[in-house]
């Protein structure tokens, strides 16, 4: 009795050439849309006062960018006059450290200033617009004021509930002013042509200046920030994927807080004060 | 084909495809920069604080501060300032009421305004322009941080409290609106002083009164085309200081800032007042001895109520008791008739006093009756002030006037006023009291013989 497989293996001798391409070329398809992934360009949003809320929920995001191989390249979308010094330096330190990885671009939208610059120079280049708000390098603080004292209060120290004295408060102030400031100085390097100095005198320049200064890189759009990134990935043909809706979170109306009255910086407590990297409007 | 040439083929292809596939998105690698922290290892450098301690001195007398003018400051953080006074001897008193600005300088040695917030009334400025024209000293204090109307009494000196601030970026304490001074004019204000640090301070106008310095790395706010700033300027005896905050408990530790503070408090005490009629009955330090004519008891006894109400410790001497030598260095008031060469004395001669032919003082003849006499004599050793009349009424109303600070339209000087008024003897003076100043009776202003 002939064997059943007969007809299917004279078919295989006949045309196992092209067979075995097509078998190869369909499986290698396959394979490669598991092992080489189209490349994705996550990009995060900073577009908020900044405060230790929002530093979570960035570093949150940072940290998927990173783990996650598919994203080859961040673009960070900065619209922020900065916020509290802490969750500023966070936001730095979480780029600083996926910089190492991935490259970042910055693409400042209206305004990078105060501790949105801070985070801002840990990319690895950054793009904003001719009229774009960068700079404003400092701190904004108000100094500690004497507790009072009350009977029914305890405490085991005279600077439990006031921090330090005021001078010595205004030292830490200048400390981390200090701090800012080196940081741009070093993760600006050979491309800043400010002298430290007049950065340390915290003036916000218009987007063309900061390119002239070497505060920004390049005056550009949103396209020109993903063509960066793609470039310094050495990426093609890639897609740009929102990282924070990748990750699921519902996607918040951001409140843009652009400009900030100084008489909103409130302390956190009574008596111990804040310290700001934000941009802030006087009054006339 | 054998199968081992079909996996081999297999294998091929799939390795092509994915090679394809990658170059289809990759073109390059990406290589990190080389990312370094920046540098943590700050440091600010702070002055050396200078050490200090407080002199006590004796010394009697007060200093004035002016709460009238909605002052921007807290009294409590500046007790070390109020200490150096107290450790000189000098109590510290407060106006509230511009309306009794002239009675509280009339009893002070030094006037302090610190932030004014409202302006000073032409009639409050000349009260003050007299006070320093007679060698009471002025302490301006102005703070760029809030708004003031200082200038408004500046000027009246030929200073003013520029706008902006002054900072530094190089040398401060600690923050670039912190600027450290070290160039001082040669003047006592300095002495023991290496360095001063202010706290938001401001530049005062003109520059060639200035005693404190900027250095070449401080800038104003405000005024870009100078290269020099004062933030502390004298003229005479009126000092206008722009910063308040380096005499503040929390910041007067720094650098020089406590012993120049002290040296504030000894130029406020060692002001020289010429005392004048006006300020009565604050004409004298220590105790005074009120000698009187039998016909004026009535009037020693309420003149030294008058004084007892004041603080001021007064006797009242018998006749011929004055001049004993316990009283020698007291001082005096004298209360008597035009021709008691007896108390009167040599102090007639001093006031250009004559009762013959006609009675006249510096040469202006008076009416023997109806007129009054109020004069101060200033010795080295005491101080004499006469009071004379030949009546009673006459003597009440003079008193009156010059405890109710009303002989502007009498005096002839600082030292000397003169009544001449038959209507002042006709109405009925308001007796000598001092607990409420009450309306004086008009009485005739003598011309100056000037």
């Amino acid at each position: 009795m002939e064997n059943s497989w007969e007809p299917v293996k004279r078919f295989w001798r006949r045309h196992s050439l092209p067979l075995t391409m097509a078998l190869a070329l369909a499986f290698g398809l396959v394979l490669a849309s598991y092992l080489v992934p189209q490349p994705v360009i996550g990009t995060l949003d900073l577009k908020a006062e900044i405060n230790s809320a929002f530093a979570e929920d960035f570093s949150e995001q940072v940290r998927f960018a990173r783990e996650n191989p598919e994203i080859k390249a961040v673009v960070v979308r900065v619209n922020s006059p900065g916020g509290e010094a802490a969750a500023s330096e966070d936001l730095y330190l979480s780029l600083l450290e996926l910089r190492k990885a991935k490259p970042v671009v910055v693409e400042v939208e209206q305004i990078a200033a105060s501790g949105a610059y801070y985070a801002s120079v840990a990319a690895n280049y950054v793009v904003a617009k001719p009229s774009s708000d960068i700079g404003g390098v400092g701190v904004i603080s108000s100094l500690p004021e004497p507790e009072e004292v009350g009977e029914n209060k305890i405490i085991t120290g005279p600077f439990k509930g006031q921090r330090t004295g005021k001078r010595h408060y205004a030292r830490q102030v200048e400390l981390i002013k200090e701090s800012f400031l080196n940081a741009v100085v070093e993760q600006r390097q050979g491309r800043l042509k400010l002298p430290k100095e007049v950065i340390a005198e915290a003036q916000v320049y218009k987007g063309m200046e900061a390119v002239k200064y070497g505060l920004v890189d390049e005056i550009g759009s949103g396209i020109r920030a993903l063509e960066k990134a793609a470039e310094l990935a050495g990426i093609v043909h890639y897609r740009v994927r929102d990282v924070s809706e990748w990750m699921g979170k519902k996607k918040q109306g951001v409140q843009v807080v652009l400009f900030v009255d100084e008489n909103q910086l409130s302390p956190k407590t009574n008596t111990v004060p804040a310290n700001y990297f934000l941009y802030v409007e006087h009054e006339g | 084909m054998n199968g081992k040439k079909h996996v081999k083929l297999f294998v091929a292809l799939v390795l092509l495809v994915l090679a394809a596939h990658a170059l289809l998105y990759y073109r390059g690698v990406y290589v990190p920069p080389k990312t370094v922290l920046h540098n943590l290892d700050i440091s600010v450098p702070e002055a050396p604080v200078q050490e200090f301690r407080e002199k006590f001195a004796q010394g009697d007398g007060m200093v004035l501060v002016d709460r009238a003018h909605d002052n921007a400051f807290d009294e409590r953080n500046f007790s070390g300032f109020f200490s150096s006074l107290a450790s000189k001897g000098y109590r510290v008193e407060y106006v509230a009421d511009g309306n009794l600005l002239e009675d509280k300088l009339a009893e002070a040695s030094a006037f302090v305004s610190i932030q004014s917030v409202k302006a000073f009334q032409e009639q409050e400025i000349v009260v003050v322009q007299r006070f320093a024209s007679r060698g009471g000293r002025i302490l301006l204090i102005a703070d760029p941080e809030k708004s003031h109307q200082a200038n408004s009494l500046a000027t009246a000196f030929d200073l003013f409290f520029e706008s902006g601030y002054l900072y530094d970026f190089g040398e401060n304490d600690g923050n670039f609106r912190y600027p450290y001074f070290s160039q001082f004019a040669g003047n006592a204000l300095f002495k023991g002083v290496k360095k001063l640090a202010f706290y938001i301070a401001c530049s005062v106008a003109p520059n060639e009164k200035g005693i404190v310095f900027s250095s070449k790395g401080t800038k104003s706010t405000a005024i870009e085309s100078r290269a020099s700033f004062s933030p502390v300027a004298l003229n005479g005896g009126v000092l206008a200081l722009c910063d308040q905050t380096f005499l503040s408990d929390q910041f007067n530790e720094s650098a020089g800032n406590k012993q120049f503070a002290s040296n504030l408090a000894q130029w406020l005490v060692s002001a020289n007042k010429r005392p004048s009629l006006r300020d009565f009955p604050y004409l004298f330090r220590g105790r005074v001895d009120i000698v009187y004519s039998p016909k004026f008891l009535r009037v020693a006894l309420a003149l030294k109520g008058l004084l007892d109400g004041k603080g001021l410790e007064a006797n009242v001497v018998a006749p011929g008791q004055g001049q004993g030598p316990a009283s020698a260095a007291a001082n005096q008031i004298i209360v008597t008739d035009f021709g008691s060469k007896n108390l009167v004395g040599e102090n007639a001669a001093a006031i250009g006093l004559t009762t013959e032919p006609a009675l006249s003082v510096n040469g202006i003849e008076l009416d023997h009756e109806g007129s009054g006499i109020v004069a101060l004599v200033l010795g080295k050793e005491k101080n004499v002030l006469l009071f004379l009349a030949e009546k009673e009424a006459v003597m009440q109303t003079i008193i009156t006037h010059a405890n109710q600070r009303s002989l502007d339209s009498f005096l002839l000087n600082d030292g000397l006023a003169v009544f001449a008024s038959k209507e002042a003897v006709q109405e009925k003076p308001q007796p000598v009291s001092g607990a409420q100043p009450q309306q004086p009776p008009a009485a005739q202003p003598v011309p100056s013989s000037k």
